[in-house]
């Protein structure tokens, strides 16, 4: 018995920020394949021959949504959980994993 | 139209402000009052990625593309949302490492391994070569522009040959004076990166001026565009979408192609990994760089439209719309503005690019180069490394410019630029591939990167020289020696892809294919090993620290460190780091001590951020002596993985023991209560055994004292009994302390040669009485030959009469059979003492062994004797290496054997299962 086995306490403080920050993963890995599957065939194939919308063409305008949506779905899940740090300027962010 | 010289003043007056920037930037450094520690700054120099080729190229492609320009930024926009997952990791883990560059990242991650290095600089290199000519031919073609406006002729074309070159050597001049200033690749060029985002913050307000004038003052609003845009046939094609199924993997692939590109570009991985101060920085990152490509994305379309609309289809260079089309509006300042605005965004990205890869050549290609050739083992070459990387700077601008010289005019700039996006992906699947899978070996890494790298120079490097003209046509059309399954764009027979799709689809398989194929079927060295580690469990900080301290395990002495770090940093540098190592740890560097392997390890590192963390290694191994990797530090690295399986494993096995002993207590607790209860048995059982011939002594004796006229018979008949019973008084006394004195493990055992047989006799003779007495029949089988054995006589003696007696008093008068038989096999000689007594019940069949044990007879209800008869047996016969046992059915008599080691055998009792059966 060489090494100490953790103490129930420090298992189950682990085990949250675990929780937590696999969770904003998987969201931001969610997202991803959420984008990949709206930027590309057969969802594109809809906008083939749309009349414009407010002059705009169709697909011009969807493609633009779809990346306003990436960059605020981006922003959302990685501000949502944990404040802004007031911690240092340098090394390393908040979140020691 | 512009002076000429106003064009001058003005491009020359912004490189002079992009040079004070970076100059406030470095000397904001040095006082330690960083500019660019914050997210936005950080998100402006990751901007970089939109080149000349964004700023002109983007809409020549919609010109002929329409949105197909868009993948490009898309990608990066899509690849921007797992940055807080993979980049994060990816700067953590350079930081960790003092990493310079991908190159050094990539070597580092395979074993520190120089041949990685070089490969990966050399692919760097070659693949972003028609990279800086685009940005070359992007500035001397606004140049041209801006000089004659869009009218060129042949003899102006090679004024504009003349331009690139001027361009390229003043951009030369302008990365050395940025780049090369300190030896330290990792203490980030901070100048620079602000700079840079200055730059990204140009070219963006530049492009949007020229998108809201062509929108709003050339047409009637985007709307209006759009619309007159329809009416005619070329652009309202730009608009719809009449794709077919390739044009559909054409924009997977490139969004792919883009993704990787973003961030293994060297210029990318230096802004975005190098440079960066604090990974926190990616958070706003991720979602502002995409808002950023958004931004300078919006007006590509109607810029590209509103030229087609204005010039007529093909009427006028697309590519130069963004300048054409002021000039056209008679908004001479704006194109002016615009031309900046390209400017920077060219200028930003050569000077990135040069200054990443010139660390590159240096640290991964010509340092392990010359340290095999020991031309850097001598002093101050520190200077030296510094000279090799501005002029690997100028070299690699130079080699643009010949490349641009070479097909710069038979492409049009966006598929120059994709030529180098498809090299750069060539990294991706090492990059993560080694982050996040520790199987990924050096030479799978080395047959990947390799094999993709042949593959992208055989279909889209030589189809470019090709269709300049420096190969013959054939080369594309049909195919290398007419053969056609060998043509570059169609390699294999497979056709109906663009070839940047195709290539892109052919270099992958092959270096993905290769890199998992040859890491899943070769071995990995220990090196490689923990790096993996390393790298894979970043996150997990007992794994760095391990890593850190035990590397190394060789020795040598703290002088010649000194001297190695010294001969790279310059000996004041050398002597700050190592006082201020010293101070950290609280020791003293004693030149003539041997360095411990925390000092070697904290100086091979330091040596990294210079020269990258091959060379380090090998210029440290250099001048260990002995075994350079410790296999315990390497142990322990790789066993931090297994942990946390180690961790439940032991919880497991602690509740498995608590059960156990919980279990064992409990059992504990019942014998010991049991034992209580017997102990008050037998004590009880002790007095009264022993109170019955007291009393009858003392009531014998009363009679003798009271009646003194007693007639002499009498009186002799009384003495008798007191006598006899004062002898019984003394055997159980006697029986007690024996047992005692056996039970403590005092007893001296006699050590005799005797023949079990005679024992047996004198045993069946001293019983014989007692048998006659209750009329009973004994019976004895024993062999001839004597049966030898070690031990104390008396007391084996004592134990066969104890059981013959046992036997005959259990057993009913008359009918009682009681049945002897000794025999003796190769180890041990047995002896059975059987009866067809009342038997003895399963429970009671073990503990009749026990001290102060005594069965309650059914018939009887009270025991016999005290219950130590057994316990002494199995004292002695245990004391004498033997077992004793009872074989019994209730109501079917008992057999009681025992076994002893055969003469000359060790104490060795027999194997239960070599009982003996009954006759």
């Amino acid at each position: 018995m060489s090494a100490p086995v953790p103490s129930p306490s420090d298992q189950s403080r682990r085990g949250g920020a675990t929780t937590g920050r696999r969770r904003t993963e998987e969201r931001l890995i969610a997202l991803l394949v959420a984008g990949a599957v709206a930027l590309n065939f057969p969802l594109l194939s809809v906008f083939r021959g749309r009349e414009p919308v407010a002059g705009i063409p169709a697909l011009f305008l969807y493609l633009f949504l779809v990346w306003l949506f990436l960059a605020a779905g981006t922003a959302f899940i990685l501000r949502m959980r944990t404040p802004r740090p007031k911690g240092p300027p340098d090394g390393a962010g908040p979140e020691k994993p | 139209m512009l002076p000429h010289w106003l064009i001058l003043l003005v491009s020359f007056g912004y490189l002079g402000l992009l040079f004070a920037i970076a100059y406030y930037g470095d000397k904001r450094a040095d006082t330690r009052r960083s500019i660019i520690s914050n997210p936005y700054i950080y998100t402006f120099s990751i901007a970089v990625y939109c080149t000349g080729w964004t700023f002109y190229g983007s809409v020549g492609r919609a010109a002929t593309h329409g949105v197909g320009f868009l993948p490009i930024y898309l990608g990066p926009a899509l690849a921007a949302t797992v940055w807080w997952l993979v980049l994060r990791k990816i700067i953590r883990l350079s930081k960790a490492n003092h990493i310079t560059s991908i190159a050094d990242f990539l070597a580092s991650r395979f074993g520190k391994s120089s041949v990685i290095g070089g490969l990966v600089t050399l692919i760097a290199v070659i693949g972003i070569l028609p990279y800086i000519a685009l940005q070359l031919k992007a500035i001397s073609a606004s140049f041209s522009v801006l000089f004659h406006d869009h009218a060129r002729s042949a003899a102006e074309q090679s004024l504009g040959h003349d331009t690139a070159l001027y361009v390229a050597l003043i951009l030369a001049v302008f990365a050395i004076l940025f780049g090369t200033r300190h030896l330290d690749v990792t203490e980030r060029h901070e100048g620079m990166v602000a700079a840079v985002a200055f730059e990204s913050i140009v070219k963006l307000v530049a492009f949007t001026a020229v998108g809201a004038f062509v929108s709003w003052a050339m047409f009637d609003g985007p709307a209006d565009l759009f619309r007159k845009a329809a009416q005619v046939p070329e652009t309202a094609r730009l608009m719809g979408l009449e794709w077919s199924g390739s044009d559909y993997i054409s924009w997977a692939a490139l969004t792919f192609v883009s993704m990787a590109a973003i961030m293994f570009l060297p210029r990318q991985f230096q802004i975005l990994v190098v440079e960066n101060v604090n990974e926190d920085h990616i958070r706003t990152a991720a979602w502002l760089f995409p808002l950023y490509l958004l931004a300078i994305n919006l007006f590509v379309l109607p810029i590209a439209i509103g030229g087609l609309l204005v010039f007529g289809p093909g009427a006028a260079d697309a590519d130069m719309f963004v300048l054409t089309l002021p000039l056209r509006g008679g908004r001479e300042l704006l194109a002016l503005f615009a031309f900046i605005g390209g400017l920077s965004a060219a200028t930003g990205m050569v000077i990135v690019e040069t200054i990443s890869l010139s660390t590159m050549v240096c640290n991964d290609l010509l340092v392990p180069f010359l340290l095999r050739l020991k031309v850097l083992r001598r002093e101050g070459i520190a200077r030296t490394l510094i000279e090799i990387r501005r002029g690997s700077i100028l070299l690699i601008l130079l080699l643009g410019y010949l490349y641009f010289r070479l097909i710069g005019e038979s492409y049009a700039l966006v598929s120059i630029g994709l030529i180098s996006f498809v090299a750069a992906a060539q990294f991706a699947p090492a990059i993560l591939l080694g982050i996040y899978w520790k199987g990924a070996s050096r030479r799978g890494v080395l047959a990947g990167l390799t094999g993709g790298f042949l593959v992208w120079v055989y279909t889209l490097l030589l189809p470019s020289f090709a269709r300049s003209g420096w190969l013959a046509q054939s080369f594309i059309e049909p195919g290398p020696f007419g053969v056609s399954a060998l043509g570059p764009y169609h390699l294999f027979g497979l056709v109906g892809f663009d070839p940047i799709t195709h290539a892109a689809f052919w270099t992958l398989l092959c270096n993905v294919g290769l890199l998992v194929g040859v890491s899943l079927f070769g071995q990995q060295g220990g090196l490689e090993q923990l790096q993996a580690a390393l790298f894979v469990d970043v996150y997990r900080e007992r794994a760095a620290e391990a890593g850190e301290a035990r590397l190394w395990h060789g020795t040598t002495l703290v002088r010649d460190l000194k001297e190695l770090v010294a001969r790279m940093l310059g000996a004041a540098r050398a002597e700050q780091i190592l006082g201020a190592y010293a101070v950290q740890h609280g020791v003293e560097l004693r030149e003539e001590l041997v360095a411990d392997e925390k000092l070697v390890a904290f100086a091979e590192r330091e040596l990294a951020r210079a020269v990258g963390a091959a060379s380090a290694r090998v210029m440290v191994s250099s001048i260990i002596e002995g075994e350079a990797l410790s296999i315990e530090g390497l142990m322990k690295v790789l066993d931090e993985t297994s942990q946390a399986i180690e961790y439940s494993r032991r919880l497991e096995e602690k509740s498995r023991q608590l059960e156990e002993a919980t279990r064992e207590l409990q059992r504990t607790n019942e014998r010991l209560t049991e034992l209580d209860r017997m102990k008050d048995d037998f004590v009880s059982t002790v007095s009264h055994e022993l109170r019955t011939p007291l009393s009858s002594i003392r009531a014998f004796s009363e009679i003798l004292q009271d009646d003194p006229d007693m007639d002499p018979q009498q009186r002799q008949r009384l003495s008798a009994i007191v006598v006899q019973e004062t002898e019984r008084l003394t055997r159980l006394v006697d029986q007690i302390m024996d047992f005692t004195k056996i039970e403590a493990g005092s007893y001296e055992w006699a050590r005799d040669r005797l023949d079990l047989v005679a024992v047996v006799n004198e045993a069946l003779e001293a019983t014989s009485q007692l048998a006659s007495n209750r009329d009973m029949r004994v019976t004895r089988e024993v062999p001839g030959d004597p049966v030898p054995t070690i031990g104390d006589r008396d007391r084996i003696l004592q134990v066969v009469i104890n059981l013959l007696s046992n036997a005959i008093k259990y057993c009913e008068p008359g009918a009682g059979r009681v049945h002897l038989r000794l025999t003796r096999s190769a180890t041990a000689a047995w002896l059975a003492v059987e009866d067809n007594g009342p038997g003895i019940r399963p429970e009671e069949r073990e503990r009749i062994f026990e001290k102060f044990h005594q069965i309650r007879s059914a018939t009887k209800g009270k025991p016999h004797g005290a219950g130590l008869g057994l316990a002494i047996c199995k004292a002695i016969i245990e004391g004498h290496g033997g077992r004793i046992w009872v074989e019994s059915r209730t109501g079917g008599g008992s057999r009681f054997i025992f076994t002893l080691p055969a003469r000359g055998a060790q104490a060795e009792s027999a194997a239960p299962d070599e009982r003996i059966r009954p006759a």
